[in-house]
């Protein structure tokens, strides 16, 4: 069995059912690029999705998610298993975001965190179009989520992604994006709290249609 | 402490007790936003970012494999070398003057025999190294 072979173990939690997770236990050449493709092939969606939200463009998108995964062919011979491959390739795709964002010209604000909707109750989100059993999303209430992705800081949005969305621990997302445990529960607290606190306005202006 | 005072900590980024630490993590156990950020749809790259990836990797194996043909290119200018420096050594010993050996029997014969003539004795008893020669006149002559 190849390192790539054992390290492509199918992950129960994946969403798309083919994701391999463990972290590699001997270090490998460069050079075999058929094996990594089996890397880019299980992460390519998660990792586009993750970089689509995280910058501006779609172009934009498309360009980081390949340098991320050349990024990653590079230094894969130094990947030394202490981590996750999945926390590896995000903290790649990660810092690239991150450093793409300081050197664009005219970045989005940082809108302030208004807390005083958040409550520390467990929220729940009623609307007649969206069923929790489907796991579906209508087109205009996906457009309204992904608004308030937009709407909020990058600090509190990559958390917010790596945790909700990809599914990564607090220890992971507190090695891929370099900062403690306690601040990775904090950004996710408000994270949620301000997407929550733009849901809610979404549906208090439906509401009064 | 009140549910609102660690909240408010939490947004002005200060320090929270072990207290208000187990109550921000008991709030995040359950939450509805993980599962609306769930069903947001999966996106694939297209085909053509894929091929355009793939060009990439290939171009970069290539670029990584070239060390090893430099390797064994130098491993095989070193052996040349070596072997062309021998050849240089085996051709400089090959200036050496070749010992003559009908010259050198000639000489032992005629020292052994003007060792025999001064002692005037055996040839067995007076001729240094006699074990080893039995010269006689006969034997000299096909020389």
């Amino acid at each position: 069995m190849s390192v790539f072979e054992s390290v492509m173990r199918v992950d129960a939690r994946d969403p798309l059912g083919r994701a391999p997770e463990q972290s590699r236990s001997a270090a490998r050449s460069p050079g075999e690029v058929e094996e990594f493709d089996r890397v880019v092939d299980a992460y390519q969606a998660r990792v586009y999705g993750f970089v689509r939200r995280m910058v501006a463009t779609d172009e934009e998108a498309q360009d980081a998610t390949q340098e991320v995964f050349v990024r990653a062919f590079q230094g894969f011979a130094r990947f030394d298993g202490r981590c996750s491959l999945r926390t590896w390739l995000f903290r790649i795709a990660h810092n690239y975001c991150v450093d793409l964002g300081r050197r664009r010209a005219g970045a989005a604000p940082e809108v302030r965190i208004d807390s005083s909707g958040a409550d520390g109750s467990v929220w729940e989100f009623a609307d007649q179009r969206w069923h929790p059993e489907d796991r579906v999303l209508s087109l205009e209430l996906a457009e309204v989520v992904e608004e308030g992705l937009r709407t909020m800081s990058e600090k509190l949005r990559s958390v917010l992604l790596l945790h909700d969305r990809e599914e990564l621990t607090y220890d992971e997302i507190a090695e891929a994006v370099g900062i403690p445990i306690g601040t990775v529960k904090s950004r996710l607290f408000l994270a949620r709290a301000h997407l929550q606190g733009h849901i809610r306005k979404y549906q208090a202006a439906r509401e009064e249609r | 402490m009140s549910e609102r005072d660690w909240i408010q900590k939490v947004a002005a980024g200060q320090p929270l007790s072990e207290a208000e630490q187990t109550a921000l993590t008991e709030a995040l156990e359950a939450d509805g936003v993980r599962e609306v950020l769930r069903s947001l749809p999966y996106e694939e790259p297209s085909l053509a970012w894929r091929s355009r990836l793939n060009e990439r990797l290939r171009a970069l194996a290539g670029t990584q494999r070239k060390p090893a043909v430099w390797r064994w290119a130098a491993m095989f200018a070193a052996g040349a070398a070596c072997g062309v420096m021998a050849s240089l050594w085996i051709g400089m010993n090959r200036n050496l003057p070749v010992v003559d050996f009908e010259a050198a029997l000639l000489a032992a014969r005629q020292e052994s025999v003007s060792y025999l003539e001064i002692s005037a004795g055996s040839f067995e008893e007076t001729e240094p190294g006699a074990a080893r020669k039995r010269w006689s006149e006969l034997d000299m002559e096909p020389l």
